[in-house]
């Protein structure tokens, strides 16, 4: 049985090629728990021995049927997860990754680090959440299903067509609203990242001040209204003009036929959201906005068409998908990624016996856009990372962007 | 339409969002706590449009009137007098 690559993967997969000249070779992110002690190398071991029927997969690639090109993953030969040492996280960073899955302990005294580095042709964050679960539970059961798509969805073209056009209309209405801000990357540059973390304490005041001034259930446009604030300051400071266009990537499971608890495999979407750089300075009016665009976007089903609409890519070379994104790249990319993870998929805060600190994401950025922020929260605690290519932000917009964002977050419990 | 009538109708939307058996939903817990999420509320609030022709998206929702099913209930059935 085969196990096909939806588009998504394929857009992954893209990502994937066009980061093969910087010094991680691929588009891969890192999931790292903070651990208040540190398991040894062979406790680790044998908890990782959980995944030992699915080492075939993080050894595999993707390869094309030669009945209908189609692309799907094609396993490979069983390897063990390598288990790296002692390298401070930046620098894990921007090493290749072997395979789809590599885990690295670090001990920082006083702190100590479980590392895991994915592949994000075989993972996204929340799939990359659900499999560290089955690790730390030993529930191999978690990771029971199918795996990718069982069929190449090669005969649904009329609604893909119709999905296409619909995306078009958006990144065509995108582009009318005038120049798009970019920070893009020369390809060969590191990965940097900055990372905040919060106390529940804080959190839990953002949130109340979230629910007392935006509404319940509103907490992704009201952090996102701040950052737009504070990332506008960080372009007028490179300078870069320009609207500021956030391609939101939004987890599709549990929607569009795919399981809840989906591990392999890119289970996400992108719902776009443009944002006039006139109403930057005022996250009132920025907030309304997003709202109303969230609303319109998920009324037309946008995420579910771009990722219908995604699998007519497939059939595209890498190098010609790359030529006809950087052609367009000022007017429909975007100006930083964003994703927000409200909820962890660990069930419990004990991994074999260490207690977990926290939990952050660090993702590689690709060339186009460059820059991206990803939240995420776990135990009552936010996390927020700036990821980007050393040659798309400055150090000194960097800091102005933290600086601005921090101050811009609720002092005090409404 | 009466507030129960309207509970009933979002317990089995609630439902098909967040793919929990109905039986096991409870109209006097929270949103939240029966499996709604900030992207799931979207899908719930476009429901109740399309269901009951009430918009809540700029009707000034407050965190108490998520409270419970049944709270969200009785706001739909006052917005919609």
């Amino acid at each position: 049985m085969k196990h096909y690559l939806d588009g998504f993967d394929y857009v992954a997969a893209m990502l994937n090629y066009d980061c093969r000249n910087t010094p991680g070779r691929g588009n891969h992110f890192l999931v790292v728990l903070e651990l208040e002690t540190a398991p040894g190398k062979t406790e680790l071991a044998e908890r990782l021995a959980v995944l030992e029927p699915f080492l075939p997969f993080f050894s595999g690639r993707m390869r094309r049927s030669r009945l209908h090109a189609a692309p799907y993953w094609m396993p490979g030969e069983p390897r063990g997860i390598r288990i790296a040492g002692g390298m401070e996280l930046g620098s894990y960073l921007n090493t290749p990754l072997d395979g789809a899955l590599e885990v690295m302990l670090l001990e920082q005294e006083p702190r100590h680090f479980l590392v895991f580095k994915f592949s994000h042709l075989l993972f996204d964050g929340r799939g990359a959440e659900l499999l560290i679960e089955a690790v730390r539970s030993g529930d191999a059961s978690m990771l029971a299903g199918e795996i990718g798509l069982s069929s190449p969805k090669l005969n649904e073209w009329g609604h893909q067509f119709r999905c296409g056009r619909q995306v078009q209309r958006k990144m065509i209405s995108f582009a009318a609203a005038g120049e798009i801000a970019g920070t893009q990357s020369d390809g060969i540059s590191a990965n940097r990242y900055a990372l905040l973390s919060f106390s529940r304490e804080k959190t839990g005041m953002i949130t109340l001040c979230s629910d007392e001034k935006a509404g319940p259930f509103q907490l992704t446009p009201f952090l996102l209204s701040l950052l737009c604030r504070s990332y506008a300051r960080l372009l007028d400071d490179l300078p870069v003009p320009g609207n500021i266009l956030i391609p939101m990537s939004v987890d599709l499971r549990g929607r569009a036929g795919i399981a809840r608890n989906a591990v392999f495999f890119n289970q996400w979407s992108l719902q776009p959201l443009l944002v006039p750089r006139e109403l930057c300075g005022n996250p009132e009016a920025v907030f309304a906005e997003l709202k109303g665009q969230i609303f319109e976007n998920m009324s037309e089903q946008l995420p579910q068409a771009f990722r219908a609409a995604s699998r007519l890519g497939r059939i595209a070379p890498f190098p010609l998908l790359i030529s006809i994104v950087n052609k367009t790249r000022r007017t429909a990319c975007g100006t930083f990624m964003y994703s927000f993870l409200p909820e962890s998929s660990l069930r419990s805060n004990d991994f074999c016996g260490h207690r977990i600190l926290n939990l952050y994401h660090i993702p590689t950025m690709p060339p186009v856009t460059g820059a991206g922020v990803f939240m995420n929260s776990f135990g009552g605690a936010l996390n927020v990372t700036l990821s980007y290519r050393e040659d798309s932000l400055t150090s000194n917009a960097v800091r102005s962007f933290i600086s601005s964002f921090i101050s811009s977050l609720p002092k005090e419990t409404p | 339409m009466t507030a129960d009538e309207v509970k009933c109708g979002l317990l089995r939307e609630i439902s098909a969002i967040t793919g929990r058996e109905e039986a096991t939903l409870s109209a006097e817990c929270s949103l939240a706590e029966n499996g709604i999420d900030s992207m799931g509320f979207v899908e719930l609030l476009l429901s109740v449009k399309r269901l009951y022709g009430v918009n809540l998206v700029d009707a000034g929702l407050r965190s108490a009137d998520v409270k419970s099913v049944a709270a969200l209930a009785e706001k739909i059935c006052e917005t919609g007098k």
